[in-house]
C-alpha cells in the first residue's frame, strides 16, 4: 500500500480520537505496519483539532508542545493577544524537522506565515495586532510532509517605552512660563503630561497643546488638587491643536495636562502659555466720548509747550467755534493758512458768497481748456471733481456737502458764518448725489483724489453700518501720506462707531457730537470699548451754509466731524510738517472729558 | 403769468425730514411729504429772525400776505403780490424755517411770474 494511502486512512482514523484509542493497535496489526512508524499513535489520537474548535492553549510568555502525528496535521493553539503590543510567536520542531507557522484570526483567516526565520528552519513570527482578541497559533510542517514533535511558544516582545519625560501630578518637573512654550512627548498610550504655569487673577490666557507628532492632542487645565477647570480637544489653530482660553480667578498655579484625544496616540507635543488679556484703554480714554472734546486751544498749547492767550467767546451762531477754541487760534495768527482741506461729499455750493474765496484751486489745471495738464488724470478739474456724474464740477446738489463746508472754511467776512480754519482751502470732492446717496467705490475714488492733489485734511461727513476695504485701503494710505482723515461717528445712538469711524482704531480719527453745553448728543455713536482716536466736537444745532447762498442749522456726527477737520487745519497750518499720526496724538493728548463748562 | 389782479401764484411743496438722514453708501431715504392740513403763511419783505428757525413772537398782521394749506401730498398754492417774500411753516410755538440769508434773516424769496416752485423743509427732527 502506498504511504499516501495510508496516511490518508491515519488521517481519517486519527480524528477519531476514540476509535483510534481502541482500534489503534489492532489497525497497526492488521495493516502490518510497524509501530515505530507512529501509525498506531496517530491513530491513536491527534493531540490538537485544526480549527477554532481546538483544546490547544498557549499563554503570552508560556509554550506549548505538540505532535504532527501524521503528515499533512495541524494543530491550532488558542492564544489571547493585547493590541499595540508586539509578540514574538514560534513553532520550534522537537523532533520535527522542518515546522511551519501560521497565524490566524478569531475566524480563522489566514493573518502571517513563516517557514524558517529562526536558527535551522524553524519559525518566527513577529506581529503586533491592532486589536485586542483571541488569534490562533497552527503549528505544522513544511509542505505538510513532515511528522514530529514540536514546541510553540509566545512572547511578549514589546520594546520597552522611554522613561516618561514629565509625571502626570503636581510633582511634575514640567512648568511653561507665560509667554513660553515647552516640548514633551507622550511615550505610551494613555500618558498624561503635567507643566505647572503660574497665572495672575484677572488676566486672560491661552493655553495651546500642539501636536509634533502626536496626531491628536487633548489639553486639561487643572488646578493644584487636579481637579479640572477646563478642558478642550481641537479648537485650535489648526486641525486637532487644543485651545483653551482661561481668565484666572486668582493668582495661582495651575496645571497643563497634555494628554492625547481618548488616550489613543502617542506623540511629541508642545504646550504654549500666552497672556491674551487686552491691554487696558489708553489714558484718557472713555468708552462713551473716546478722549473727551477737542480743542485747538489746549492742541497749540501743548504743541508750543506755552499756554496761548484765550480769547472770550463769540457766542450766538459761533458758539461751535468758541468750543473748539478757534479764536484763540485766531488771536496767535492760525486761520488754516496754506492747508487744503478735502470735503469729500454731496459737493459743495461753488457759487456760495461765504464759500467762494475759501475755495481750493487747483495750481497745475488751467480751467476751460480740456487738456488735463496736470497730468493727474482729470480733465480740467481746477475745482476739484465729481465722480458722482465723473466730471469736474462738485455742485452741491444737497446743501449736505455746503454745510460741512462752511463750518470748516466759511469767510470770514461779517457775513452769516466763518468757519474754524477761514484761513484753509476747501477741495470739493463730490462722492454722493442729490439725495446724498453714494459708493463706497465713488467715495475710495475721492478720497485717492484728494490725496493725490494735495489734501492735508480729509472731511468725511459719510458713513453706513458695514465696511469697505477699498475706501479702508485708499484712508490708510492717505494716513500714510501725511493726510489727516476725520470721519463722523454715525448717528444711531449706539455704543459704537459706524464705518468708516470704525477704521480709526488703526488710522483717521472718529467723531462724535457734543451740544452748546458740551454735552454727548443723544444721536451719536459712542466710542466704544475698542480704543480708537474718538473725540467729540459740536453737532447739534450747528449753524452754517447751505444751498443758494442760504445758511441753516443741522444737527449730527457730520457736523461734529467739520469742525475737527478745522481744529487739524489750524494745527498743521502751524506746523505744517507735523505727520498725520502726530496731529491725531496732539488732538486725542488735548482733549478733555468735558462736564458741560467751557473750557477751550 | 401775470393775474389781472396783479398777483403770482406760488407753489411750491413741503417735505418733512426726520430720523437719521447720514448720507452714505446706502438708499438715501426719501423724503416724506408733509401731508395735508399743514400752514403755510406768506409775509412781505423779510423778518429780522436772528439766526433763529422758530419765530415765536405775532407775525406782523399788515405784512400777511396770504396764507395755504398744504393737500395730501404737502402741496400748497399762495397768490402773491410781486416783490420779496419770506414763507414760513407754522409749527407748535410759532412759525419755522430754517433757511437764512447772510444777516441772519429768514432767507425771502423774489415772487415774479415764471416762479419755480418752492420747496419748504421741517427738519426739526432730522440728524445728518
Amino acid at each position: 500500500m502506498p504511504v499516501v494511502e495510508r496516511d490518508g486512512l491515519a488521517r481519517r482514523l486519527g480524528g477519531l480520537e476514540r476509535l483510534g484509542a481502541a482500534y489503534g493497535p489492532w489497525a497497526a496489526q492488521a495493516y502490518g505496519l510497524p509501530e515505530a512508524h507512529g501509525l498506531a499513535q496517530a491513530l491513536a489520537v491527534d493531540d490538537y483539532a485544526a480549527n477554532t474548535g481546538t483544546t490547544g492553549r498557549v499563554a503570552v510568555g508560556g509554550s506549548s508542545t505538540g505532535v504532527l502525528e501524521v503528515r499533512r496535521d495541524r494543530d491550532w493553539f488558542a492564544v489571547d493577544l493585547t493590541a499595540n503590543r508586539t509578540y514574538a510567536l514560534r513553532e520550534t520542531g522537537v523532533t520535527l524537522s522542518d515546522p511551519l507557522l501560521r497565524l490566524r484570526s478569531a475566524s480563522g483567516a489566514l493573518l502571517a506565515t513563516n517557514d524558517d526565520a529562526e536558527g535551522t528552519r524553524h519559525s518566527l513570527i513577529l506581529y503586533t495586532p491592532t486589536a485586542s482578541g483571541r488569534f490562533y497559533l497552527e503549528a505544522g510542517a513544511f509542505r505538510d510532509s513532515l511528522t514530529g514533535s514540536y514546541r510553540v511558544s509566545v512572547a511578549d516582545v514589546t520594546p520597552a517605552p522611554p522613561p516618561d519625560d514629565f509625571a502626570a501630578a503636581p510633582t511634575t518637573t514640567g512648568s511653561v512660563p507665560v509667554g513660553g512654550s515647552r516640548t514633551g512627548t507622550l511615550e505610551v498610550l494613555g500618558d498624561h503630561d503635567w507643566f505647572s504655569v503660574a497665572v495672575t487673577a484677572g488676566r486672560t490666557y491661552d493655553f495651546q497643546l500642539n501636536g509634533t507628532s502626536l496626531a491628536d492632542p487633548a489639553l486639561v487645565l487643572r488646578d493644584g488638587a487636579g481637579v479640572q477647570l477646563a478642558a478642550n480637544d481641537d479648537a485650535g489653530s489648526t486641525t486637532r491643536n487644543a485651545l483653551i482660553t482661561y481668565t484666572a480667578s486668582a493668582t495661582t498655579t495651575l496645571y497643563l495636562d497634555a494628554g492625547a484625544f481618548a488616550d489613543g496616540y502617542t506623540g511629541t507635543y508642545t504646550v504654549v502659555a500666552t497672556d491674551q488679556t487686552p491691554p487696558p484703554p489708553p489714558v484718557g480714554f472713555s468708552s462713551v466720548d473716546g478722549y473727551g472734546e477737542a480743542s485747538v486751544a489746549r492742541a497749540l498749547d501743548l504743541l508750543t509747550g506755552q499756554p496761548l492767550a484765550r480769547q472770550a467767546p463769540l457766542g450766538g451762531v459761533f458758539w461751535g467755534l468758541d468750543r473748539v477754541g478757534a479764536p484763540t487760534a485766531w488771536a496767535a495768527g492760525v486761520t488754516g493758512a496754506g492747508i487744503t482741506v478735502a470735503v469729500v461729499d454731496t459737493g459743495v455750493d461753488t457759487l456760495h458768497t461765504d464759500l467762494d474765496a475759501s475755495l481750493w484751486t487747483n495750481p497745475g489745471e488751467i480751467a476751460g481748456n480740456g487738456i488735463d495738464d496736470d497730468n493727474n488724470g482729470f480733465i480740467d478739474d481746477s475745482r476739484g471733481w465729481d465722480f458722482v456724474s465723473n466730471d469736474n464740477d462738485p455742485m452741491d446738489l444737497n446743501g449736505h456737502g455746503t454745510h460741512v463746508a462752511g463750518t470748516i472754511a466759511a469767510e470770514n467776512n461779517g457775513s452769516g458764518q466763518t468757519g474754524v480754519a477761514y484761513g484753509a482751502r476747501i477741495m470739493p470732492v463730490r462722492v454722493l448725489d442729490a439725495a446724498g446717496s453714494g459708493t463706497y467705490a465713488a467715495i475710495a475714488n475721492g478720497v485717492r483724489y484728494a490725496t493725490a492733489n494735495g489734501a492735508r485734511v480729509i472731511n468725511l461727513s459719510l458713513g453706513g453700518g458695514t465696511g469697505s476695504p477699498d475706501l479702508q485701503a485708499a484712508i490708510q494710505d492717505a494716513a500714510a501720506r501725511g493726510v489727516v482723515v476725520v470721519m463722523a461717528a454715525g448717528n444711531d445712538g449706539a455704543a459704537t462707531v459706524g464705518y468708516p469711524a470704525a477704521y480709526a482704531a488703526s488710522v483717521g480719527m472718529a467723531v462724535g457730537a457734543v451740544d452748546l453745553n458740551g454735552t454727548m448728543a443723544s444721536f451719536s455713536n459712542r466710542a466704544g470699548s475698542t480704543p480708537l482716536d474718538y473725540v467729540t466736537a459740536p453737532g447739534v444745532n450747528i449753524y452754517s451754509t447751505l444751498l443758494a447762498n442760504t445758511f441753516g442749522y443741522l444737527s449730527g456726527t457730520s457736523m461734529a466731524t467739520p469742525h475737527l477737520a478745522g481744529l487739524a487745519a489750524l494745527i498743521l497750518s502751524y506746523r505744517p510738517t507735523l505727520s498725520a499720526a502726530q496731529v491725531e496724538a496732539l488732538i486725542t493728548a488735548s482733549a478733555s472729558h468735558g462736564s458741560g463748562v467751557f473750557t477751550a | 403769468m401775470t393775474r389781472p389782479d396783479g398777483l403770482v401764484p406760488v407753489e411750491g411743496w413741503l417735505e418733512r425730514v426726520d430720523g437719521n438722514r447720514m448720507p452714505g453708501p446706502a438708499p438715501a431715504p426719501a423724503a416724506t411729504t408733509a401731508g395735508p392740513g399743514r400752514q403755510v403763511l406768506a409775509i412781505g419783505g423779510t423778518l429780522p429772525a436772528a439766526a433763529q428757525p422758530l419765530w415765536t413772537a405775532p407775525l406782523p398782521a399788515d405784512r400777511l400776505l396770504g396764507q395755504a394749506s398744504t393737500d395730501g401730498q404737502g402741496r400748497f398754492r399762495l397768490l402773491l403780490p410781486p416783490g420779496p417774500a419770506t414763507l414760513l411753516i407754522a409749527v407748535p410755538g410759532g412759525y419755522w424755517l430754517n433757511r437764512f440769508d447772510g444777516r441772519g434773516d429768514f432767507a425771502s424769496l423774489q415772487v415774479q411770474p415764471g416762479l419755480a416752485p418752492v420747496r419748504l423743509v421741517d427738519d426739526r427732527g432730522a440728524v445728518f
